[in-house]
């Protein structure tokens, strides 16, 4: 009996407009001041080099501050600097070392660069949660 | 009794403690004949070793001197099995010995780092380090995630600043060793890198350096530890550099042939020994940086230098202790956190003489003195010195020296006190005889304080030596209640 409403479910996935779902990413531990640069991709090639789907700049009063961005179900990472300074980039030190706060999606590690796509893929399939610390 | 001062002494007392704690990896190395001197290298207690007055072994302070010894090392190596990578990636500990007219008192604490926090939370060697290639979770966000704080420190003002070598220095309360966490200059210059041996001029101020690939930082600071000025300089090679070398007028930047060539985990398995190269030694201007001048030695390897002087006519001069091949810290020390020491006379080090002349030509003056952990009177920091003290003698079954000499460049002459088989002798510090007590200024006016770890014993010593004369042995010695891993530098405050 179940199957008639997978079928169903599954064309009208196929066929209509895919519904705009609710992403809210929540930023922890943050220093009260400057803005959090986000930067969401839709998919590993994006990820890895291309341009984000979407990008938000956050004004940061307390220890935490929150973006939402209406997405398509689908596969996300998430790249994210506070910049502390206000100057609207992430800055590094001569050595080329960043020297502001940066942080990945599912709160991934990276080595020697940026956190690996397998690490801080997520899904968002109905409205999601990303909850990130700095 | 509380749980910490239980804990500690328990840790040190219970004779087979260490052995039966021991990890499997250490089954297969058998303890050498002068005791087993992976003391040395067995973890520290986690929470410390709580305040104790060593044991007057004989002797009595000397008038006059009076102040703290701090020392930095590593401390902390292993969970279980789980060994960290290298000697020199263990956790930075400080031991702190406060000498008075009644005696000498030590207490001394881990340095609260990221690296020793994840890891002492997680039970694991976590992160990657100098010679560890570390877990691919590790959280790392920048160098100072990695900083181990092991190696040195400074005293500025009510700080105590541990030092390392790829990262910040770790800002400390001087006197309850609480930490405060990285010291950041500027805003732009987190992270940056800062040497285990910043030097500081007569006038207090402070110069040390930062190296990346075939950059260096230089860090100008003023006596209270303030930015004055920083710059980047190109170097002629990717060479590592542990140490370099400050006079009156000159930053001395001797790089070795054992050249960074990927900047992959570990550090160590980055750097290829070009045996047939030179050392190419860089002379930089205080006053003006982009005044430079090249000259070259014939291939060797340093850790660490002892003071640099220039001569009337121009010509520089430094002391530095050189090895034929830098297989111990690309190997040895490597092994010596597994309990296996084999010993390589290429290995050790002796004491040389380093003569830049004014026409562009470089002397190489070896001694027969086998030397580590140079050290000369601070107080002519960058002018002429006669003396340099340093530790020596290496044996075929431990790792470490047991002896303590003076070698005095005027006269050729060395000055030693054997410890014998059972001592690894450490770093000592020369500590002025203050005017009060009827020091002169001149150098050699004063002591040498330095520890030893006395393997038979199980224990820590502190001894004190009139500088000079090191043969008659020291003037004063005490034994600590506990016997802490073996360390590598350190600094005396005097009040």
């Amino acid at each position: 009996m179940f199957k008639p409403l997978l079928i169903a479910a599954l064309l009208s996935a196929a066929a209509l407009p895919a519904a705009a779902e609710t992403l809210t990413v929540t930023f922890t531990k943050a220093q009260p001041k400057g803005a959090i640069m986000v930067a969401l991709y839709k998919g590993e090639d994006t990820y890895n080099g291309g341009k984000p789907i979407k990008a938000e700049t956050v004004t940061v009063t307390g220890d935490t501050a929150t973006v939402t961005f209406e997405v398509e179900p689908g596969q996300y990472g998430i790249k994210a600097f506070h910049d502390l300074n206000g100057n609207g980039k992430m800055d590094f030190n001569p050595f080329g070392m960043p020297t502001e706060p940066f942080a990945f999606s599912n709160n991934a590690v990276g080595r020697m660069g940026p956190a690996k796509w397998d690490d801080a893929a997520f899904e968002v399939s109905g409205n999601t949660t990303q909850n990130i610390s700095f | 009794m509380t749980d910490l001062s239980r804990r500690s002494f328990l840790s040190t007392v219970t004779g087979a403690g260490l052995m039966a704690a021991a990890p499997k990896s250490w089954a297969a190395a058998a303890p050498s004949a002068s005791g087993d001197w992976r003391l040395g290298v067995a973890n520290a207690p986690a929470e410390g070793y709580a305040p104790s007055a060593l044991t007057r072994l004989h002797g009595q302070m000397p008038k006059g001197l009076s102040g703290t010894l701090y020392r930095n090392g590593p401390g902390w190596f292993r969970y279980g099995d789980d060994v960290t990578g290298h000697w020199f990636d263990g956790d930075g500990m400080i031991q702190k010995y406060d000498l008075t007219a009644s005696g000498v008192r030590h207490t001394g604490r881990f340095v609260d780092t990221v690296k020793h926090r994840v890891e002492q939370k997680r039970q694991a060697i976590v992160m990657p380090g100098f010679g560890t290639k570390g877990r691919a979770d590790a959280p790392v966000t920048s160098n100072d995630d990695v900083n181990a704080a092991n190696t040195s420190v400074l005293r500025v003002g009510d700080e105590l600043w541990a030092l390392w070598e790829g990262g910040s220095p770790y800002r400390m309360d001087a006197q309850t060793l609480l930490t405060r966490g990285p010291k950041t200059f500027r805003d732009d210059l987190k992270g940056m890198a800062f040497l285990a041996h910043p030097k500081v001029e007569p006038s207090g101020r402070i110069w040390s350096a930062g190296f990346m690939g075939a950059k260096a930082w230089i860090w100008q600071l003023s006596p209270n530890g303030e930015m004055e000025q920083g710059a980047i300089i190109d170097l002629p090679a990717a060479g590592y550099a542990h140490d370099w070398v400050v006079s009156e007028h000159y930053l001395i930047l001797p790089m070795q042939p054992w050249v960074a060539k990927t900047r992959t985990p570990p550090f160590v398995d980055s750097l290829v020994w070009e045996a047939d190269q030179p050392i190419r030694v860089l002379v930089v201007d205080k006053t003006d940086f982009s005044k430079r001048r090249l000259f070259e030695l014939p291939s060797a390897t340093y850790f660490h230098t002892g003071d640099a002087w220039e001569d009337s006519d121009g010509t520089i001069r430094f002391d530095v202790c050189l090895a034929k091949s830098p297989q111990f810290g690309a190997t040895g020390a490597r092994e010596l956190v597994k309990g296996i020491y084999k010993g390589d006379e290429h290995t050790e080090a002796h004491l040389a003489l380093i003569t830049l002349r004014p026409n562009g030509k470089a002397e190489m003056e070896l001694t027969k003195a086998s030397a580590e952990f140079p050290q000369t009177d601070h107080r002519v920091q960058g002018l002429r010195h006669d003396l340099v003290a340093h530790v020596g003698g290496y044996l075929k079954d431990r790792p470490g020296a047991h002896m303590l000499s003076t070698y005095n460049w005027r006269t050729g002459k060395s000055d030693t006190h054997d410890f014998g088989h059972d001592a690894i002798v450490e770093e000592a510090l020369f500590v002025p005889r203050p005017a009060t007590a009827g020091g002169t200024g001149k150098e050699a006016d004063g002591w040498f304080v330095g520890t030893v770890l006395n393997l038979k014993a199980r224990a820590t010593e502190l001894h004190v030596f009139d500088a000079g004369n090191l043969k008659d042995g020291p003037v004063a010695s005490w034994r600590s209640q506990h016997a802490t891993p073996l360390g590598f530098h350190g600094t005396f405050a005097q009040p």
